[in-house]
């Protein structure tokens, strides 16, 4: 499937994007870097599949969804900027390209989250979907790998979600073909009626999701037991959450009852509104810089270590802005005409793959020689903090974010000529506070310290194909 | 008489004896992951089938664990023909009744795992629900009660008869819940009373009226003046006390012992038992004329293994309701051996199960077929194989039949060709096509067989 989507690089589609890199590819379609003819700024670019765009009915729906996900005015939703439909008739839309991680990269790498953050995280979230649920857009697909977690300049946390309408495509798309066996993908974030199928999923299974979201977050654990697809599913629909309390200790009362009231298996037992949801959860809220995700070492990012030819654009980048935000300017067009009195830029976006996260890899470590086939200097920490890889199916996920033009938050600028990095620690340099956060990471359990958890999981999920998944339909299933 | 040409599609089970098996609409509908998926009519014409599997171009689209792209065909049944399910090469193989099987006919009953999912073929196909107050079940158990339903307002006697744990006293509660009688629902096991007391126990008695009566007793049927009694266990009554009973439910009063003049009573009776009160009165354990008299609407509850597909949901339920929110999650061999059990002690035993995994599982996340008693693996009869047809018929069967005993057959069947391959245990395709290439003359044979 790689092999026909790279087909593209080098196209220039609807007159003015010019493919110039391959990310990643799922089972509706692929997804390219994209750098605009004129204005010079980045995009990610997605085509839905040739063969799906065939069916009429599937392409008038891409097409609303992009309309709608365009039409969403919220700094926590990454929208859509364009649409349109290439020369051989496959139908694009043109995204936002952003930096930062997955909140399933985030929550990998953390174990869980502090309360403070993670009710943060996840009231911006609510944010964005009540955004969403205003215009009668109902995503459907919440979870940790839909929403993106960038850096302010300050270092705070920006949330994105992600995939606005792609849910729906999906459920379109298999409801056409499928007589039996409906519900895909993740079922662990899923509403009880959305589980059992039921035809009128609402703005609570919305909610419900945010609710097992953090509740995730906060415990480290999913809201239902099972290890595989059939068994989550089934508990959700026949049994309520396991309750948070009993997953995770010491948690404020309060809080606990707020998440519960969130995964009521009745919608009408849940929060009235995603925003009524983010309210609820004020008390908890605290807004503040957090230390940059600390990348671990995994297979897939050894692997990747083969593949290092995308590194070049990033290095240079990252070493001429050392910013310190994940949010680092990374463009290599940024740092040939560097204008570090231009305007602060909301998100940048970086693609980086397995061979950053080697990098990662090397950088976590602390100061050891980098391997060989990585030329990048350590002062890259923040580059490969930025990109994610899902190391149990080796694909790389980018995702766009553009600058909007009405983004209001301060943003990293640039390539603006940030402190340089203490390249003597050899961590990541890019933490504002520098000493508290690294020990308050050092106290953060990684992954390798929690036994079971995530990996566990994939465990028993893992031996999928390994079908790329950027819409995340892409469904972990076992091959039989 | 049909042509061999025409035949070409009759199927292997055209061979079993006419009537051997009644013509049930079967479904097989699913129960894992979820109940909500479409079920899968399996009623045909014998020669339909449908492909199961993960491939978008499966008639039966199955997403999930362990399934492969083309799992199993199901070839649907037919007025005396099972329906038949084979495996297609799938990885992780087809399972009937926890066995797995290459082929194998699909009877009521019949718990069908591929992979990640687990069906039960029912003739009842229909959503859980609950059926009367505080009773849960499918269609099968709905259509069972339906009559309680409509007598639950009237005060005919009723009786109640099922395996034990079915429910019965479940149902007998629904039935005064809804009877809207003022008065107590009361519920008496005959069997545990002494039968030296039990007609104390059931009339009531005067302060003296025997030894250590030192006070007096209304007894159950003045104490539950106004509303309903069950007598469960009924036939384990002695026959002298059978016969107050009758006298009770006759003049609507009681005699308690010890007192001159019998009390009027107002009370709604449901009898109840494990066997037909019928056979008891055949054994001479039951009044006939009692039997008469109680007799208003019968309601024969169904043990759990007559509706395989209700278990999950009540096991779903059970754990839910008893587990104070922290329950495990279930696997599909799990579900498998728990559908495939035959639970001779119904409910109740499942009530137990649910307890006992609770109890002894409590941390466990997710439950597998290992965290089943061992016991409960054993299901006597195996689902019966049969030869995938679509195939190779012709190398499909067993052994080779000669044209002579297809002739001795016939001529005993007086040249019925169906009853003869019956005999055979061929198919009927099969004895036309002897017959086409032996000049076998079936007229002739007919003949013959005249008298």
């Amino acid at each position: 499937m790689k092999e026909r989507a790279e087909r593209r690089l080098g196209e220039v589609v609807g007159g003015k994007y010019k493919i110039t890199r391959f990310l990643a590819a799922g089972g509706m379609g692929s997804v390219y870097e994209a750098q605009h003819t004129l204005v010079k700024r980045r995009f990610a670019v997605k085509f839905l599949h040739p063969d799906l765009a065939r069916k009429r009915e599937l392409l008038v729906r891409f097409q609303r969804e992009a309309e709608a996900a365009g039409a969403l005015e919220s700094e926590n939703v990454a929208a859509a900027l364009d649409f349109g439909v290439t020369g051989d008739g496959a139908p694009f839309i043109v995204l936002e390209y952003l930096a930062g991680v997955s909140l399933e990269r985030l929550l990998e790498v953390e174990g869980t989250l502090p309360a403070a953050r993670a009710t943060e995280l996840v009231q911006q979230a609510c944010r964005g979907v009540q955004a969403a649920h205003a215009l009668g857009i109902v995503h459907r697909d919440l979870k940790p790998h839909n929403l993106f977690v960038c850096r302010r300049e300050d270092g705070t946390d920006l949330l994105k979600v992600l995939d606005f309408g792609v849910a729906k495509l999906e459920t379109l798309e298999t409801s056409a073909a499928t007589r039996t066996g409906t519900v895909l993908g993740t079922p662990s974030y899923m509403a009880p009626e959305q589980a059992r199928g039921e035809k009128s999923v609402g703005h609570g299974a919305d909610v419900y999701a945010l609710g097992a979201i953090l509740y995730e977050l906060l415990s480290g654990k999913k809201p239902h037991p099972g290890a595989s697809h059939n068994a989550i599913l089934h508990h959700i629909s026949t049994q309520p959450a396991v309750p948070l309390a009993s997953a995770c200790e010491g948690l404020a009362e309060g809080l606990v009852t707020v998440v519960e009231q969130a995964l009521a298996a009745a919608p009408e037992d849940r929060p009235a509104s995603a925003e009524a949801f983010g309210h609820a959860l004020a008390p908890w809220v605290e807004h503040r810089a957090w230390p940059a995700p600390k990348l671990e070492a995994t297979p897939a990012a050894r692997e990747g270590e083969s593949s290092s030819t995308e590194l070049a654009p990033v290095a240079p980048l990252a070493e001429a802005s050392g910013a310190p935000s994940l949010a680092v300017a990374s463009l290599e067009r940024e740092r040939e005409s560097s204008h570090p009195q231009r305007p602060p830029r909301p998100f940048i976006v970086l693609a980086g793959g397995a061979s950053l996260l080697a990098l990662g890899l090397f950088l976590s470590r602390g100061g050891a020689p980098p391997p060989q086939r990585s030329p990048v200097p350590p002062a890259l920490a923040p580059a490969a903090a930025v990109t994610e890889v899902s190391h149990d199916e080796g694909r790389s996920r980018d995702v766009a974010a553009a600058p909007r033009a009405r983004a209001p938050e301060p943003v990293a600028p640039l390539a603006t000529g940030a402190p340089a990095p203490p390249r003597a620690v050899g961590l990541p340099a890019a933490e504002p506070a520098a000493s508290s956060h690294r020990a308050a990471r050092r106290s953060a359990p990684t992954p390798a310290s929690r036994p079971g958890a995530k990996r566990e999981n994939r465990g028993t999920l893992a031996d999928a194909p390994a079908a790329p998944a950027l819409f995340d339909s892409t469904n972990p299933y076992r091959a039989p | 008489m049909r042509s061999a040409e025409g035949n070409t599609t009759v199927t292997e089970m055209d061979s079993r004896p006419f009537g051997a098996r009644p013509a049930v609409p079967l479904a097989l509908v699913w129960v894992f992951p979820l109940a909500s998926e479409p079920r899968v009519e399996l009623a045909g014409d014998g020669k339909r089938t449908l492909s199961l599997g993960r491939d978008d171009s499966s008639d039966v689209r199955l997403r999930g664990d362990g399934v492969s792209r083309q799992h199993a065909l199901l070839r649907l049944g037919s007025a005396g023909a099972p329906p038949v399910i084979e495996d297609l090469g799938s990885r992780n193989g087809v399972r009937v009744n926890g066995e797995p099987v290459r082929s194998a006919e699909l009877a009521p009953g019949a718990v069908v795992r591929l992979g990640g999912w687990v069906g039960v073929v029912t003739a009842a196909p229909g959503a859980f629900a609950e059926v009367a107050p505080g009773l849960w079940g499918g269609a099968a158990l709905a259509a069972c009660i339906a009559p309680l339903g409509r007598a639950a307002a009237s005060d005919l006697p009723l009786v109640l008869e099922g395996e034990t744990g079915t429910g019965k006293e479940v149902v007998a509660r629904a039935v005064h819940q809804q009877s809207g009688r003022p008065g107590p629902m009361l519920a008496v096991n005959c069997a545990a009373l002494p039968e030296g007391l039990a007609e104390a126990e059931l009339f009531g008695y005067r302060r003296g009226a025997f030894t250590g009566a030192d006070r007096a007793s209304p007894g159950f049927f003045r104490s539950a003046e106004g509303g309903t009694l069950l007598l469960d266990e009924v036939s384990d009554l002695p026959l002298s006390i059978q016969a107050k009973l009758l006298r009770v439910l006759e003049q609507r009063e009681v005699q308690p012992l010890g007192e001159v003049r019998p009390v009027p009573v107002d009370v709604r009776l449901i009898v109840a038992g494990q066997q037909s009160l019928a056979k008891a009165v055949q054994e001479g354990r039951f009044r006939a004329d009692l039997l008469a008299r109680v007799e208003g609407v019968t309601v024969r509850l169904p043990p759990l293994r007559q509706r395989r597909e209700d278990v999950l949901p009540l096991f779903s339920r059970l754990l839910a309701t008893m587990a104070n929110g922290n329950t495990p999650a279930v696997e599909s061999d799990f579900v498998e051996r728990l559908c495939a059990h035959d639970w001779p002690f119904n409910v109740r035993e499942l009530v137990l199960l649910v307890r006992r995994l609770l109890v002894l599982l409590g941390g466990e996340s997710t439950l597998h077929a290992v965290h089943l008693p061992e016991r409960m693996g054993e299901r006597a009869p195996s689902p019966r194989s049969v030869e995938p047809r679509a195939t190779a018929p012709e190398a499909a069967a067993s052994e080779p039949v000669e044209l002579p005993a297809l002739v001795a057959a016939l001529r005993a069947s007086n040249g019925n060709v169906a009853r003869a391959s019956a005999l055979l245990g061929i198919t009927r395709q099969r004895a036309y096509r002897l017959m086409e290439g032996n000049a076998v003359d079936l007229d002739a044979l007919r003949q013959e067989g005249e008298p």
